[in-house]
């Protein structure tokens, strides 16, 4: 306690120190005058006196030393008087200081930048109760490459009942639904979930109840939550809303609660989730061939995602020998929500944090360079502070002192950089990706960046310190005045860092060069379609009205009539999922191989679709003919198939006349003949393999998917026509809205393009500024270590050397640090390029066209940096040069 | 300053409390003097010692200072005895008795060869 008191105290007295040596000095000298009147009255002579009071004092100024010592903390204050030291230092040389702030400025402030993104991305926090105990599952089936599928409504059931590591699982569907509640019908997103959803997540509603066990059985009345945006946008914020009405596809639920606008879906981080109604789930036959369910579980007291994984995978072997038919292949994968939600920018993050790392290390190195030769000039005062009594360790730590200083005020501008960089990026892409809200300069950014300077700090100013503060005071001293060139160690030590920097920037520049290439392999993909004036949109015909196929087919004939009456449309129709937008695959059979075992049964995307669909995305007919209005309920079934799936299960062969059938379809019902074969179509994205795609029209109300979207070729810009959509189907029937409006080129810039982009111009940015850094680093060590050998060309040219000899003589060396150093750089590209292969599509990870250019930018760069102040060197007047201090 | 200093600095401390006890406030070249005569003379130290002690007794709070006049009519500081500082004394003055007690017991005890 008083320990501590004393230790404010101290603390306290470091800011009002004249007053207390002015104190000090009173009272000491109060103390001698006494004394020496003292010794006068024992009859001492006056110098005596004085004398024999000194001698017992000790000594003023050691008494004021320990004084002085009690009353401080001496490390402290050797900080602080070194921090003022460092400042004035700094002060004196601004040139040096500004370039150092600002080098190292864009390297702390790329660092900040790209750590928000990914402080953002992959270590965001959930609003769920330990969120880290929480797992998705998913049904798996490598060998297809369906690693991360949904699971069946059987397998969910299994799953919750046999394993142990988990406390509890919860499974959810995506649904959409149209809300009427008086207003004009509006189209809500939700999640169908299992009643237990919100307590395995340790959600709770903000306002009312959540649901209740059996409110998912068959039968149980039907309740609703709703999203708190939906409550404050629809309903006013009403206090009162539990145990009020709405209808969802005409059906009245009743409102439970209202749940907090925190939510997010476990999977995918998203938030646009307006209403969660529980799902019914068959205990009697639930489905085991259709996945459908998303599924989240918590692990038990004790449980580990790897033990969870391995029960997992033996409850999968069991259920694939029980049901061979539906589970033969499929396994399941554990993964955490942050892996499950950052599956996709992983990668790249870490690509971007350590391409970001580097651009710091160049960063280190200019500044380490510049210290090395202001070390030069400053061994002097180094040589006089030796001489004084300072130790080797106290100037290092004076120097490093000045480094934190300078990374300090660094990461300040850093910060500011990098706020405003991260608000540029969040502005450009939070339209096309929410995941970007959480991405922001907050208190943990802040923490990475103060670490980040200490660290930096070390890295750029030990080295030369330790190099610089090593001088023998008595040599330095006597070589007075003259300016000795830096010693051969420091010389070797510039030549490492500059080849490092070459490395560094080699690395950076082949992986740019890497992902511009697979930028310009992507848009140069044929998607299969004309994407050019099309407008796709999402109408979700749910709930009980249109639950007969015969309903649902006469809406979509008056909604294609109407949109097509209008004015501007060439062509519509209805489709299951647009090119792009989405996967609908489903297991079918052919005549030739009736019943192949399970793991080998063919599959392809399944689109219903109306006789315009070819026409209106203008994909071309190779054969045969298109649907038309004649294919209908009890005319023969006919589909048409893509040219992939004719190869892969035809090869060969007249493919038109030969006969399928769904594998879910009832055994002995009638197959599908195949009347026209259409060109490929990329189903999953630009760079993506060709899918095999079945196509049926959809007046034969083929089984049991139905079309929920549809696209409109129009002969202008499409959006101008959409709203007159919107009319057109509202008059069909008030209670239906249309969703999603897009058009297909923005579809295919989203879903293959913008992620590209954005890594292609983050990873550009930072190779560019490697580049940057580091021409201005090599150029200034060049420009440096010439004119230090300013006098020695001198003499050289003064003997007869040919000018030609001497710039030869000055290159030689840097040709071969720079040499060394991009050959290094392109070995270790070499190593690192294979990290991000899953980013690249059609370029090798060792694509020798990127290697090779970069290897001669980096080379004649390198050369230029090294050229122009070799150049000037040999320019000067050999009378000048021998003078030259 | 060495291990022994700090000895010293401890036995210092209490002396100085239990001067300012006995004297009331006092100047530090007082308590140096009635520390010397108290001690008849036989402890001789370096009276520039005393002020880091001071200073720690008065950060620690057990002592404080004002400035006042002296007997010379100058300004001088004077040190005085705070509650906590007579506190301490108490405590310190028992724990060096029980100290010199055992110490006095175990060198005045006979070897006793078996």
């Amino acid at each position: 306690m008083n320990r501590l008191r004393g230790l404010l105290a101290r603390l306290g007295n470091l800011f009002h120190k004249e007053q207390l040596d002015h104190d000090l000095d009173n009272e000491l000298a109060n103390h001698l005058e006494l004394h020496i009147a003292d010794n006068l009255r024992a009859g001492m002579t006056s110098e005596q006196a004085r004398y024999a009071a000194m001698l017992k004092l000790g000594g003023i100024e050691q008494t004021k030393e320990s004084v002085r010592d009690q009353r401080g903390i001496p490390m402290l204050e050797t900080f602080l008087q070194d921090l003022r030291f460092g400042l004035r230092m700094l002060r004196k040389s601004p040139a040096f200081t500004a370039i150092a702030i600002l080098t190292l400025a864009v390297g702390i402030g790329a660092n900040t930048a790209i750590f928000s993104f990914v402080s953002g991305a992959l270590l965001r926090s959930l609003p769920y109760r330990d969120a880290n105990r929480l797992m998705i599952l998913w049904s798996s089936e490598p060998e297809r490459g369906w690693k991360k599928n949904i699971v069946s409504a059987a397998d969910f059931a299994d799953w919750r009942a046999q394993s142990k590591s988990f406390e509890d699982m919860a499974g959810y569907i995506d649904s959409a639904a149209n809300l009427s509640n008086g207003h004009e019908a509006m189209a809500v997103n939700g999640l169908e979930v299992t009643s237990n959803f919100f307590s395995v997540l340790g959600l709770t509603p903000e306002l009312g109840q959540s649901f209740r066990m059996g409110d998912d059985r068959p039968g149980a009345p039907k309740v609703a939550l709703i999203s708190h945006a939906l409550w404050v946008q629809r309903f006013a914020s009403d206090p009162a809303i539990a145990g009020k009405i709405i209808q969802l596809n005409q059906q009245s639920y009743t409102i439970l609660g209202v749940m907090p606008a925190s939510f997010v879906v476990p999977t995918d981080g998203e938030s646009d989730v307006q209403f969660w109604t529980p799902f019914e789930l068959d205990p009697v036959a639930p489905v085991r061939d259709m996945h459908a369910i998303f599924v989240v579980g918590r692990l038990a007291a004790g449980a580990t995602q790897t033990r969870a994984q391995q029960e997992m995978t033996l409850i999968a072997q069991r259920l694939q020998q029980q049901y061979r038919k539906s589970n033969a292949g499929w396994t399941v994968a554990v993964e955490t929500l942050n892996q499950s939600m950052s599956g996709n920018v992983r990668p790249v993050l870490l690509i971007l944090m350590g391409a970001v790392g580097c651009v710091l290390l160049i960063a280190c190195v200019n500044v380490a360079n510049l210290q090395l030769s202001r070390g030069v000039s400053r061994r002097r005062e180094f040589a006089i502070r030796g001489a004084l009594g300072a130790d080797r360790k106290r100037v290092v730590r004076q120097l490093l002192t000045e480094s934190i200083l300078l990374s300090f005020s660094a990461a300040a501008l850093g910060i500011l950089l990098a706020q405003w960089s991260v608000e540029l990026v969040r502005k450009i892409y939070l339209a096309t990706d929410p995941g970007f809200a959480a991405v922001r300069v907050d208190a943990r950014v802040l923490l990475f960046t103060l670490a980040l300077s200490v660290i930096t700090a070390f890295l750029f100013g030990l080295a030369p310190a330790w190099m610089t503060s090593g001088v023998n005071p008595q040599q330095t001293l006597k070589e007075s005045g003259r300016s000795s060139g830096a010693s051969a160690k420091t010389h070797s030590l510039r030549g490492v860092l500059v080849a490092g920097e070459c490395a560094l920037a080699v690395v950076l520049l082949v992986g740019a060069g890497l992902l511009i290439r697979t930028f310009d392999a992507v848009t140069r993909v044929d998607p299969g379609f004309d994407p050019h004036n099309v407008l796709s949109f999402h109408v979700s015909l749910a709930g009980p009205r249109y639950e007969a196929p015969a309903d649902r087919a006469v809406f979509y004939d008056r909604m294609v009539e109407k949109i097509k009456s209008l004015p501007g449309v060439e062509a519509a129709s209805i489709v299951t999922v647009p090119p792009f937008l989405g996967y609908n695959g489903w297991g079918f059979i052919t005549e030739e191989n009736p019943a192949p075992p399970p793991e080998e049964e063919p599959d392809a995307s399944y689109q219903v679709i109306g006789p315009e669909y070819f026409q209106t995305l203008r994909i071309p007919l190779l054969q045969g003919r298109t649907f038309t209005l004649a294919d209908r309920q009890g005319s023969a079934l006919v589909a048409i198939i893509n040219k992939t799936l004719a190869q892969k299960y035809w090869p060969g062969e007249d493919v038109l006349g030969k006969h399928l059938r769904m594998s879910t379809a009832e055994p002995n019902s009638a197959w599908m003949t195949v009347v026209g074969i259409v060109g490929d179509v990329r189903r999953l994205g630009l760079a993506e393999e060709l899918s095999p795609e079945l196509y049926v029209p959809y007046r034969q109300y083929p089984w049991m998917n139905l079309p929920r979207s549809a696209v409109v070729r129009t002969y202008a810009n499409p959006l101008l026509v959409a709203n007159a959509i919107r009319r057109s189907v509202s008059e069909i029937d008030p209670n239906e809205a249309i969703d999603s409006v897009t058009t297909m080129e923005r579809v295919i810039h989203l879903h293959s393009l913008n992620d590209r982009s954005f890594n292609m111009v983050l990873l550009g940015t930072l190779a560019g500024l490697a580049l940057l850094l580091s021409v201005v680093g090599i150029y200034s060590v060049m420009s440096y270590s010439v004119s230090q050998r300013t006098q020695e060309i001198g003499v050289r040219l003064a003997l007869g050397a040919r000018r030609k000899d001497v710039l030869w003589l000055v290159l030689r060396i840097g040709a071969k640090t720079a040499i060394i150093g991009v050959a290094i750089g392109l070995f270790a590209s070499l190593l690192l390029s294979r990290l991000m292969s899953s980013l690249l599509f059609k370029v090798s990870a060792a694509d020798p066209a990127t290697f090779i250019s970069v290897g001669i930018l980096l080379s004649a760069v390198v050369f230029l940096a090294n050229y122009i102040p070799a150049r000037r060197a040999t320019q000067v007047d050999p009378m000048v040069a021998l003078r030259y201090e | 300053m060495g291990d022994k200093n700090d000895v010293w600095q401890g036995t210092l401390a209490l002396m100085v409390l239990k001067t300012l006890q006995t004297l009331g406030a006092l100047h530090g070249y007082g308590i140096a003097r009635r520390i010397e005569q108290t001690s008849g003379d036989l402890l001789s130290v370096n009276y520039g010692t005393l002020y880091p002690a001071l200073l720690k007794l008065e950060q620690e709070g057990y002592i404080a200072s004002e400035w006042g006049v002296s007997d010379n009519n100058r300004k001088a500081k004077f040190y005085k005895l705070t509650r906590a500082g007579r506190k301490q004394l108490e405590r310190e003055a028992r724990e060096w008795e029980q100290t010199t007690a055992i110490l006095a017991r175990f060198l005045s005890s006979k070897e006793q060869p078996s």
